[in-house]
């Protein structure tokens, strides 16, 4: 009886070590096939970086800047009396926390919509220069006539 | 129930027999079993080797290549690669083969409909039709719905920026091999598996590059020249921030670029550069102790030598200083000068800068000097002022620029200071005190002299005009063809960046008085230039300080 049991049980071992062995065969098959799918989406994926960084630098490209630029804005090359070379030219806003609202100047009469974006971009340098202007011993109110201010 | 031993009549012996030949072949199965068993688990779990599975697209793996990213010296993409499409047939497969080729022909620019069709004919299971499709290609290509073409991803050498840079990156062959500039002197590392994900820095700054090849460009356009360089190095380490050669070409489109245009004119063409050299022949009068800012030189009438008469363009028909001699940019003075230096103190000199030897610059495109073997004295008198002596740009940009520097001639270079690993050790060539009082002299040329339109308010220019005659067809000068140059350092007291700007044959203009020298087209070409990267390269402007010339300023007798 015992014996019986016994070669039972061992076919038992048997059947269930060989049964486990091919499922984990099977289960390391496809993560080595989800391994394999992933390194393809990443070459895939690099190759569309490689791509997009093209096409930014080539759309940040000096000369295209300088082109389009010259199509839809008043920017001019600068003049060396535009550099500031000291903090304390720098005219402070009353209120340094409101956006700059200078952008609509910046479009060619010519080209500009009123379909511009809604939301202004908000001009972090202002607020440093604010507070190191305020740190170097300026006054904290400067009346600062607005149309000169965005000429 | 029937007893199968009475049946049989067998007995127990035989009985007891046939249980042991069966509990033997058990073992012996068993035994079999287990070694498999220990074999599979062996395979799968000790030998495992990776999935055979795994896609290795042959196709895909055939035509790529790599190669590690340029970038300029802020991190800005120069040349880059990219996986692209290249197109072939499978020609027993091809539908319609007319049909097809013509329209393949109107995609393809540069393919004739009869060249597609003849490679359709061909008894072949695979040609090529095209490499590099643009996206726009593949879709068209696609939505001809031929089953019989097909694509193969490629590598694409790309640079972003076009024409930008284009003498010194050089290009790329379709198979990835460096075939000019930067690509091809740094073939290896670019192509070195440990280094393919470090970029290659560059000394070029995208920003100054453009400034100045848009500029050169105006004023090549304006004076009808038929060819320009321009050049900034800082002065102190000899990169290179910009290094313009025009005509120029698109380094994505080399193959149909000509000759002309691919010429890289700052490194490989040579020139008999002209009055630049007074700077470099006074330098080592003043070095060797040989002569003082307030010498008289003898510059009252043409020196005859040899069959050969020197003049001056600017003539003042007396005595001149030193300081004289150059802001008037007299000829006769630096021969003069040139005689008392001596060929053999000359020559030695010249090699000490860098003039007689090829500029060590990282292109593969780069010329040897021209020089007369045997040095005499009219050679001596003749290269003072930068004749007889054919240099490439970039070496007498680096030479001009130890004038100024305080002394040191640091070679040109384009990788920016991280990759250079003490590649360039420069060598001091003159005293820091001649070397001030060259910054002097050259501030005075710009002040009082042939320089004065290369100056910007605030920028405190100083520089040398050039305009050299070329070598006629039959020997002599030709008046009528100059090369006009104008090496300006900018700021005068502590300069920081040389730019040099240079027209091959420029012609003048109403603006100009129809005048092409080097102080006419050049020197204001410098000044715009300088203008635009000067704030891009945090250069403070400071009102001129006029006592700093003093000096130099008072030896020059204002003309009448």
């Amino acid at each position: 009886m015992i014996r019986k049991l016994l070669i039972f049980l061992g076919l038992a071992v048997v059947l269930g070590a060989v049964g486990g062995l091919y499922q984990l065969k099977l289960m390391a098959d496809a993560r080595s096939r989800e391994v394999a799918a992933l390194k393809a989406t990443i070459a895939r994926e690099r190759d569309a970086i490689q791509v997009l960084r093209a096409e930014a630098a080539y759309l940040s490209s000096p000369a295209v800047v300088q082109t389009e630029a010259s199509k839809f804005l008043t920017l001019r090359k600068a003049r060396t009396d535009q550099v500031i070379t000291n903090i304390r030219d720098i005219p402070l806003r009353l209120d340094p926390e409101t956006p700059v609202d200078g952008d609509r100047d910046l479009i060619r009469p010519d080209v500009a919509t009123d379909e511009a974006p809604a939301r202004r971009p908000h001009v972090p340098g202002i607020g440093i220069a604010y507070q190191a202007a305020e740190r170097a011993g300026q006054p904290r109110w400067v009346t600062v006539d607005k149309r000169e201010d965005q000429r | 129930m029937i007893r199968v031993d009475r049946l049989f009549r067998l007995q127990r012996p035989s009985l007891d027999q046939a249980h042991q030949r069966l509990s033997v072949l058990i073992l012996l199965f068993a035994a079999g079993f287990l070694v498999v068993a220990g074999r599979a688990v062996d395979l799968g779990v000790f030998q495992y080797a990776g999935d055979p599975a795994a896609p290795v697209n042959p196709a895909e793996a055939d035509h790529r290549w790599q190669r590690a990213e340029i970038v300029d010296r802020r991190g800005e993409v120069l040349a880059t690669t990219v996986a692209s499409q290249w197109l072939y047939a499978d020609p027993r497969r091809i539908q319609k083969p007319e049909e097809t080729a013509l329209a393949l022909a109107e995609i393809l620019p540069g393919q004739t409909a009869g060249d597609i069709l003849r490679r359709f004919r061909r008894p072949k299971e695979f040609v090529w039709i095209e490499h590099n499709l643009t996206p726009s290609q593949v879709a068209a290509v696609n939505a001809l719905g031929e089953p019989g073409l097909n694509f193969k991803t490629g590598s694409l050498r790309l640079y972003p920026h076009g024409r930008l840079a284009a003498h010194a990156l050089g290009y790329t062959g379709i198979d990835g091999e460096g075939l000019a500039g930067l690509e091809k002197f740094f073939d290896r590392r670019l192509t070195d598996p440990a280094r393919l994900d470090e970029p290659l820095r560059l000394s070029l700054d995208l920003r100054v590059q453009h400034a100045a090849t848009d500029e050169l460009a105006l004023a090549m356009d304006e004076f009808q020249a038929k060819g320009a360089v321009a050049l900034v190095m800082d002065v102190h380490s000899g990169e290179l921030l910009s290094l313009v050669s025009l005509p120029d070409y698109n380094a994505n489109r080399y193959a149909t670029a000509t000759p002309e245009q691919k010429r890289n004119r700052a490194t490989y063409e040579i020139y008999e550069q002209g009055s630049a050299l007074k700077a470099v022949t006074i330098a080592a009068a003043l070095d060797a102790g040989l002569v003082r800012l307030d010498d008289r030189i003898d510059a009252t009438k043409p020196i005859r030598i040899a069959g050969y008469t020197i003049h001056d363009f600017h003539g003042q028909r007396r005595d001149l200083t030193v300081p004289e001699v150059f802001t008037y940019s007299s000829n006769i003075g630096s021969a003069r000068l040139g005689d008392t230096l001596g060929a053999e103190r000359q020559k030695r000199f010249f090699r000490q800068v860098g003039l007689l030897s090829p500029a060590d610059v990282e292109v593969t495109e780069v010329s040897a000097p021209r020089y007369p073997e045997r040095w005499g004295r009219i050679h001596t008198m003749t290269a003072s002022f930068g004749h007889g002596v054919s240099i490439s740009s970039v070496q007498l940009a680096q030479a001009m620029a130890a004038m100024v520097n305080g002394g040191r001639l640091q070679p040109a270079t384009l990788l920016a200071d991280a990759d250079r690993q003490g590649r360039h050790r420069g060598r001091q060539v003159i005293s820091p005190e001649t070397s001030a009082v060259m910054r002097q002299l050259m501030r005075v040329a710009v002040v009082k002299g042939t320089g004065s339109f290369a100056d910007v308010p605030g920028y405190r220019v100083a520089g040398k005009t050039s305009t050299a005659e070329k070598p006629g067809q039959t020997g002599g000068y030709d008046h009528d063809r100059v090369l006009s140059s104008f090496t300006g350092v900018f700021p005068a007291e502590t300069p920081r960046y040389l730019v040099f700007a240079m027209l091959d044959e420029p012609h003048g203009t109403e603006a100009t008085y129809q005048f092409a020298g080097g102080g006419w087209v050049a020197a204001p070409t410098v000044g715009k230039i300088i203008a635009r990267i000067g704030p891009l390269l945090g250069v403070e402007p400071r009102p001129a300080d006029q006592t700093f010339i003093r000096e130099a300023a008072l030896l020059v007798q204002e003309k009448d």
